[in-house]
């Protein structure tokens, strides 16, 4: 592999970063209103969780203060909105199924990078753009949260890897287009499962103990759990986001390797007219 | 309204003849809607499981609550949702003309363009709920009780339906509405939750100014603390504004509109 190749590579993976950013920026308003419409829903949960604590009268629930729900339910929204957005199943059944998937198979960048970049510009856009609510949101409701700073920067790497682990989950569910009619119940199911199980609306630690083993055998809280809990100052300890970190690793190992395998079986299936 | 009739029942016999081609595929629509609904009972079940209460509603109101709310917006989701989402698509590309020279009420034909039979599994939960929490057998016991329960119920599928048309109609103005679909996923995230955990203002809002409470809080309200005049007309006066708007909307959009039939 020499540098011109490599050079080759980066340059054509940033044109597709580049094209999508501009792609996403194309319709401002209706990204912006998506992401008005995530910081309504953060303070749904945000006033229903204080609510209860209100109504309840107590000062802790399953085991939390207040403070510490109330930021585990905003950075779970967060983390939930930063790597939902995601159309790479859509994509993926659409290409395979209308055969447009032959003008990505000639192209000198294999489909899953090709993906993976396009993930990639539109995520970046929509921080960009979901920045100023959630920071106003923040503002709001900074003196009735706890947070920790050093979370927050522990958390970067985490997150990406999370967004890197949904993805590879994507395409692997993407593939099955292969075979599948149609993949978007498979894909809303997820979604559903995901969110409810993942820690999106509440901690894991609601469900009954035997529930809480089951979820953290699967990759579903290395999404928005963990990541949750380390925003929100939950979990600092260097040894445990070290143990998550390589947790994430080894499911992303996984749906890789599965996606390739599957991807390999699907092709020799795959047939369409034209380019 | 006999016509309207005949158009709603012959939608439902082809979405029903379409459901039985696949019945797999059927199946696990039922099957992908109940699941989606019993989320919302798993999740409030969990709460209680955690000897949270929530202070002055007992388990058999929150029941009744859940229930009148899964059977409110998956009629809706069954007969409505579909076919208008279907609106800012026949904007866009400009083959509403198809819609509006049919002799037939255009809000009728959008909304019940398109039945998806498979919403029945949680309409069906919803009213196993509602016999569950026994609340509903007060109702029975006052006649005008139940009757404006039932009366909200279609006043609630009416508010989703004006929400959702909104929306839609912002294709009019906007080329991609897709993302703005998510407003109308929000307001069923405030919807979802029972109106005592809300701030006062905020209570008063929803059930004012943004009719939200429509969807099962007014009827737990109606149960637990009985009505007045005042808040029926209240908010059947918020329902009517959001009405008047809607057709302001549409009116002004289809000045904007342009058709693309030859």
């Amino acid at each position: 592999m020499n540098i011109n190749y490599l050079k080759r590579k980066l340059v054509l993976s940033f044109g597709i970063l580049n094209a999508s950013i501009k792609n996403c920026l194309q319709y401002r308003l209706a990204f912006f209103s998506a992401t008005i419409s995530t910081a309504f829903t953060v303070f749904a949960y945000i006033m229903f969780w204080s609510g209860l604590y209100y109504l309840e009268g107590s000062k802790s629930i399953i085991g939390l203060e207040r403070a510490h729900m109330v930021s585990y339910v905003f950075f779970a929204q967060i983390v939930s909105r930063l790597i939902h957005a995601s159309d790479t199943i859509w994509s993926y059944s659409n290409d395979i199924r209308n055969g447009k998937l032959n003008a990505y198979l000639l192209q000198p960048l294999n489909y899953r990078s090709y993906r993976l970049f396009n993930l990639l510009g539109g995520r970046l856009v929509d921080i960009i753009i979901s920045i100023l609510p959630f920071i106003l949101a923040f503002l709001i409701i900074k003196k009735d949260i706890y947070f920790s700073w050093t979370g927050i920067i522990i958390s970067i790497p985490i997150l990406m890897m999370s967004l890197l682990l949904y993805f590879y989950i994507d395409c692997f569910i993407g593939t099955l287009a292969f075979w599948l009619e149609n993949v978007s119940g498979i894909s809303y199911f997820k979604w559903v499962l995901f969110s409810f199980l993942g820690g999106a609306y509440f901690p894991i630690t609601l469900f009954p103990e035997w529930g809480q083993k089951i979820v953290q055998l699967t990759p579903i809280s290395y999404l928005i759990y963990y990541p949750a809990q380390i925003m929100s100052g939950n979990i600092l300890y260097y040894s445990d986001v070290f143990k998550i970190f390589s947790v994430i690793l080894i499911w992303i190992a996984v749906f890789s390797t599965a996606e390739k395998v599957i991807w390999k079986k699907g092709l020799k299936r795959y047939s369409a007219y034209g380019g | 309204m006999k016509i309207a009739l005949r158009f709603i029942l012959v939608q439902l016999k082809q979405s029903l003849i379409r459901e039985i081609q696949f019945r797999v595929n059927f199946i696990i629509n039922l099957l992908m809607s109940i699941i989606d609904s019993a989320m919302l009972l798993v999740f409030y079940l969990l709460i209680f499981s955690n000897n949270i209460s929530f202070n002055l509603l007992s388990r058999g109101q929150l029941y009744f609550f859940i229930g009148t709310f899964l059977i409110i917006n998956n009629i809706f989701s069954m007969f409505i949702q579909n076919g208008l989402r279907s609106l800012s698509g026949l904007i866009i590309t400009g083959n509403l003309d198809g819609i509006l020279i049919r002799p037939l009420n255009h809000r009728v034909i959008l909304a019940f363009s398109n039945i998806n039979i498979s919403s029945i599994s949680s309409i069906i939960l919803g009213i196993i709920l509602l016999i569950v929490s026994g609340q509903i057998f007060t109702m029975v016991k006052q006649p005008i009780l139940l009757l404006i329960y039932f009366l909200s119920l279609i006043l609630g599928v009416y508010f989703l339906y004006l929400l959702l048309f909104i929306v839609m109609c912002s294709a009019f103005f906007i080329i991609k509405t897709g993302e703005l679909e998510s407003i109308f996923t929000t307001a069923l995230q405030y919807a979802n939750k029972p109106y005592i955990i809300y701030p006062r203002w905020l209570q008063f809002v929803f059930s004012s100014i943004i009719s939200i409470f429509i969807i099962g809080n007014f009827q737990v309200v109606l149960l637990t603390r009985g009505y007045t005049l005042n808040s029926i007309i209240i908010t059947l006066i918020s329902i009517v504004i959001w009405d008047v708007i809607s057709r302001i909307l549409w009116n002004i959009g289809l000045r904007k509109y342009q058709g693309a039939s030859r």
